[in-house]
C-alpha cells in the first residue's frame, strides 16, 4: 500500500489538476518550440534571399552593357512615377490631414486604401491599349492640361474667396474637392480643344511619341499606382502632428495655407520625404504595368517620349526561359541583386527617416 | 480695433492654396473614375452585340459587297468582320469611308455564334452557306438573334448570357473558366500554407520575444521582406523552388520528362505563401495588440498556462484580426502576376490543377491565372478586337474579385477596432 504523499491535494478536482500539471507544462513547452522555429524559419529566409541571388549571379566582363541600360530604365520609369505621383499624392493627403471635414477624411482614406489594392495588371492593360493610342494623339492636350492646372486652381480659389457670397462660402465649407470638379473637367474640355488646335504647327511635331508604348504612358500609369502610397504614408505623417501648433499660427494672424506650408509641412518633413523614398522603391519594383506599356526597348536617352525597358520587366520577361548555369542567367540575377540591394537601401532609408518625425512629435 | 478685425478677415479669406489642395484630391478621384468606367466600358463592349450590315464598296478588284458585323467605325473608316467560316479572327476588314458606296441595315439580319466562337451572318431565313458550299450543323449553334432588331431587354439578357459563358467557358471557346479556377485553387493553397506560419510568427513576434535584440532584427526583417519587390519572389522562387528543390526531386525519382522541376502549383502557392508572409504576421500582431492586458492577466490569475492563455483567450477574442489578415493575403495573393509568369502560370493549360482524378489536387501541374490571361489576352495576334475586348473583361472579374475581398477586409477591420474600444472600456 503506497504512502500517500503530504504534498498531493487531497480532494478529486485538485488532485486531476495535479495530475494534467505535466501535460499542461509539456504543451507549453511545444508552443514555445513551435514559435521558436517559426521565427528561425522567417530568419533563414530574409538572409536566404539576397544569398541565394548572391550565390547564383555572374559578373562576366560585358555585364555593364546588359545591365545599365536596365538600370537606367527602371530608374527613369521611377522617376517619370514620382513625378506624377508626388504632387498628386501630396496634394491629397495635405487635404485629407489637414482641412478635410472627418466625415470626408472617413471616406477618402480608404477609397485611396483601396485604389492601392487594383491590381497592377489591370492598370497596365488601361496603359497599353487605351491611354497608349489616345495620347499618341494628344500629347499636346496633357501638355496644356498640366501647364494650366496649378494655376487654374489657384485662381479658382482666389476668385472663390473674393468674390462669392458669404453664404456660399459658408455652405461651401468643406466641399472643396466637389466644386472644384468643375474647373477641372472645365480645364480637361478646354485642353482637349486648344491641343487639337494646336496640333497643326511643325513645332509640335518634336512632341509627338515615336512610339505608343513610352516613358510618358509608364510614369502616368505608374504614378497612379504609386500615388496611394505616397498618399497615405504622408497623410499619416500630416495627422500625426498637433492640430495646437496650426491652431497656435492661426491665432497669430497666419491663414490655414500658411500654417500649413510654413510649420507643419516643415514639422512632418521627415515623414514626407519616407513617403517619397517608399513610393520611388515601389515604383521600382513594380512590374506588370511597365512591362505592358514601356514597349521594353532598352533605350537610355532621358526624353520619356522614346521606349525603356527596365530590369523588373526584363526579369519577367527573360527568366521563365533563361537556362539555369548559363551566363545569360547570371547576369538576369546580377541584374535582380542589384534591384534588391536598391528597394532595401530605400526602405531602410525610409526607416530611418520615419523613425525622425516620431522622435519629433513626441518631442512636441 | 475694428481695421484689425477686418483685415484679420480679409487675410483669412485669401487662401487659394487651399483650394490647390483640394482640387488634386478631385483630380485624383477623376482619374480613379476615369480607370474604372474606361474597364466598364470596354469590357461590356466583350458582350454587346455588333450591329449587322450590308455593304457595298469600291475596291482594286472591283465593286464588293458583303453581309458583316460592323465592329468599330469613325469618321475616316469602318472595320467590320464577315462570316468567318475559317476560323476565329480571319475575317476583319477595313473599309475607308470614301470607298464605300452603300450601307444599310437590314432588320431580318441575323448572326450565329458557333461553338468554337465563330460566328456567321445571314438574312431572313436564308440557309447560312460557305463560299464551297458547306453549311452549318444545326447542333454547333449556341447563339442565334437578330442582331439589328434587338429590344433593350433583349440586348441585356444576350449580356447576360454571354458574361455568363465567358465566365464559365472553357479556354477553347473563349471562356476564362480554368483561369478562375486556377485562381481560386491557388490562392486557396496559399492561405493554407501562409496562415498557421504567420500566426505563429506573430505570436512569437507579440508575446514571447520582446523587445530583445532577436526581436528587433526579426522586426526590421519583416518590415523589409514588406518592401521587397514581387518578382524578386519569384526569381527567388524560380531558383530555389523550381531549379533548385524541383530539379533535385526530378533527379531523384529519375523522371524522364521535368514534372516537378518546371513551374507548377505547389511552388506558385509557395512562392505566394512567402510573398505575403509580411502581410499577414503585420495584419495579426495588429490585432494581438488590440487584445486588452486585462484578459491576458484574468486568465493567467486563474492558473492558466501561456500556451492556454494564448489558444482559449487571446487568438478567440483576436479571431476577426485574424481573419482581416487572411483577406488581406488573399487580396495582395490574387491581384498578384509578376512572379507567378516565373514560377508556373501559363497562357494555355490542357487541364485544370483540381479535377475527379486520383490525387485531385495535381501540386505539379501547371495552371492557368486570371492575371496571366489578362496580359495574354492584352497582346494575343489572331483576334485582336475580341481578345483586346475579353481582356478587360477578364480584368474587370479580377478587379470585382480583388476590390471586393480588400473591402471586406476594411469592413471587418473597422467593425474589430470598435469591439476593441468597447472591450477596452
Amino acid at each position: 500500500m503506497p504512502v500517500p504523499d503530504p504534498f498531493l491535494p487531497a480532494s478529486p478536482l485538485a488532485r486531476r489538476f495535479a495530475e494534467r500539471a505535466p501535460a499542461r507544462a509539456r504543451r507549453e513547452r511545444h508552443l514555445r518550440l513551435g514559435l521558436r522555429l517559426a521565427a528561425g524559419f522567417l530568419a533563414l529566409l530574409a538572409l536566404a534571399m539576397p544569398l541565394f541571388l548572391l550565390a547564383s549571379a555572374r559578373v562576366t566582363s560585358d555585364w555593364a552593357v546588359h545591365v545599365l541600360p536596365l538600370l537606367i530604365g527602371s530608374l527613369k520609369a521611377a522617376l517619370y512615377a514620382i513625378v506624377v505621383a508626388v504632387p498628386l499624392g501630396l496634394g491629397a493627403a495635405i487635404w485629407c490631414a489637414r482641412f478635410a471635414p472627418p466625415a470626408w477624411r472617413a471616406v477618402l482614406k480608404p477609397l485611396f486604401e483601396l485604389f492601392e489594392a487594383v491590381p497592377a495588371v489591370v492598370l497596365g492593360l488601361i496603359a497599353a491599349l487605351l491611354l497608349a493610342p489616345w495620347l499618341l494623339q494628344h500629347v499636346l492636350s496633357l501638355l496644356v492640361f498640366v501647364a494650366l492646372l496649378v494655376p487654374l486652381l489657384i485662381a479658382t480659389g482666389f476668385l472663390w474667396q473674393r468674390f462669392a457670397p458669404t453664404a456660399w462660402q459658408q455652405r461651401g465649407a468643406g466641399y472643396e474637392v466637389a466644386l472644384s470638379l468643375v474647373p477641372l473637367l472645365g480645364l480637361a474640355a478646354l485642353s482637349v480643344a486648344v491641343g487639337n488646335a494646336l496640333a497643326t504647327p511643325a513645332w509640335a511635331a518634336l512632341l509627338q511619341p515615336l512610339t505608343p508604348w513610352n516613358g510618358l504612358v509608364v510614369g502616368l500609369m505608374l504614378g497612379l499606382a504609386v500615388m496611394p502610397t505616397v498618399f497615405s504614408l504622408a497623410e499619416d505623417a500630416l495627422f500625426a502632428v498637433p492640430a495646437e501648433l496650426a491652431l497656435g499660427a492661426q491665432a497669430l494672424g497666419a491663414t490655414r495655407w500658411q500654417a500649413l506650408w510654413r510649420l507643419l509641412l516643415p514639422v512632418a518633413a521627415p515623414g514626407v520625404v519616407a513617403a517619397l523614398l517608399l513610393g520611388f522603391s515601389r515604383a521600382l519594383g513594380e512590374t506588370m504595368i511597365v512591362l505592358m506599356a514601356s514597349g521594353n526597348t532598352p533605350l537610355t536617352g532621358i526624353s520619356p517620349l522614346t521606349g525603356l525597358r527596365s530590369i523588373a520587366a526584363n526579369l519577367a520577361l527573360e527568366a521563365p526561359q533563361a537556362v539555369p548555369g548559363s551566363a545569360g542567367y547570371g547576369l538576369l540575377l546580377l541584374s535582380a541583386l542589384l534591384l534588391f540591394g536598391i528597394c532595401l537601401l530605400l526602405n531602410l532609408l525610409a526607416e530611418q527617416v520615419r523613425g525622425r518625425l516620431r522622435r519629433r512629435v513626441a518631442g512636441l | 480695433m475694428d481695421e484689425v478685425r477686418h483685415r484679420r478677415a480679409a487675410s483669412r479669406r485669401h487662401d487659394p492654396g487651399l483650394w490647390l489642395a483640394a482640387g488634386l484630391v478631385g483630380l485624383s478621384l477623376l482619374a480613379l473614375a476615369a480607370v474604372l468606367a474606361v474597364l466598364v466600358q470596354q469590357a461590356l463592349q466583350a458582350f454587346a452585340p455588333a450591329p449587322v450590315a450590308q455593304l457595298r464598296w469600291r475596291s482594286d478588284a472591283g465593286e464588293q459587297q458583303l453581309l458583316a458585323a460592323v465592329v468599330t467605325q469613325d469618321a475616316q473608316a469602318l472595320v467590320v468582320r464577315g462570316s468567318e467560316w475559317q476560323r476565329r479572327g480571319a475575317e476583319y476588314r477595313r473599309i475607308a469611308r470614301a470607298d464605300l458606296l452603300q450601307i444599310e441595315w437590314p432588320a431580318d439580319a441575323r448572326s450565329l455564334r458557333l461553338r468554337d466562337g465563330r460566328e456567321i451572318y445571314r438574312r431572313g431565313d436564308a440557309v447560312a452557306q460557305a463560299p464551297d458550299g458547306s453549311g452549318v450543323a444545326a447542333a454547333d449553334v449556341v447563339e442565334d438573334v437578330a442582331s439589328n432588331r434587338l429590344s433593350r431587354t433583349d440586348a441585356a439578357g444576350l449580356l447576360l448570357r454571354r458574361a455568363w459563358a465567358f465566365v464559365s467557358g472553357t479556354a477553347d471557346v473563349g471562356g476564362v473558366f480554368p483561369a478562375l479556377v486556377g485562381t481560386v485553387v491557388l490562392v486557396v493553397l496559399m492561405s493554407v500554407l501562409v496562415m498557421p506560419l504567420g500566426v505563429l510568427l506573430a505570436l512569437w513576434l507579440h508575446e514571447y520575444a520582446g523587445s530583445g535584440r532577436g526581436a528587433r532584427l526579426l522586426r526590421a526583417a519583416m518590415a523589409n521582406l514588406a518592401g521587397v519587390p514581387a518578382v524578386i519572389y519569384g526569381l527567388f522562387g524560380l531558383v530555389l523552388f523550381v531549379n533548385g528543390i524541383g530539379g533535385g526531386l526530378d533527379a531523384l525519382l529519375q523522371s524522364p520528362t521535368p514534372r516537378w522541376g518546371g513551374g507548377g502549383l505547389l511552388w506558385s502557392a509557395l512562392t505566394l505563401a512567402l510573398l505575403t508572409l509580411p502581410v499577414v504576421v503585420i495584419a495579426t500582431e495588429e490585432g494581438l495588440a488590440r487584445v486588452p492586458a486585462s484578459l491576458r492577466h484574468g486568465a493567467l490569475a486563474l492558473g492558466a498556462t501561456r500556451a492556454e492563455m494564448l489558444w482559449r483567450v487571446v487568438l478567440p477574442v483576436a479571431r476577426p484580426a485574424l481573419l482581416t489578415a487572411l483577406i488581406l493575403a488573399v487580396a495582395r495573393a490574387a491581384g498578384e502576376v509578376a512572379p507567378l509568369m516565373l514560377v508556373g502560370a501559363v497562357k494555355y493549360a490542357p487541364a485544370l490543377p483540381l479535377d475527379g482524378e486520383f490525387p485531385y489536387l495535381h501540386l505539379s501541374r501547371q495552371f492557368m491565372h486570371l492575371g496571366q490571361s489578362v496580359y495574354d489576352l492584352a497582346l494575343a495576334g489572331g483576334d485582336a478586337p475580341r481578345d483586346m475586348a475579353q481582356a478587360h473583361a477578364a480584368a474587370l472579374l479580377l478587379l470585382v474579385v480583388v476590390v471586393g475581398l480588400n473591402a471586406a477586409a476594411i469592413v471587418v477591420r473597422n467593425r474589430l477596432r470598435e469591439r476593441a474600444r468597447e472591450l477596452a472600456v
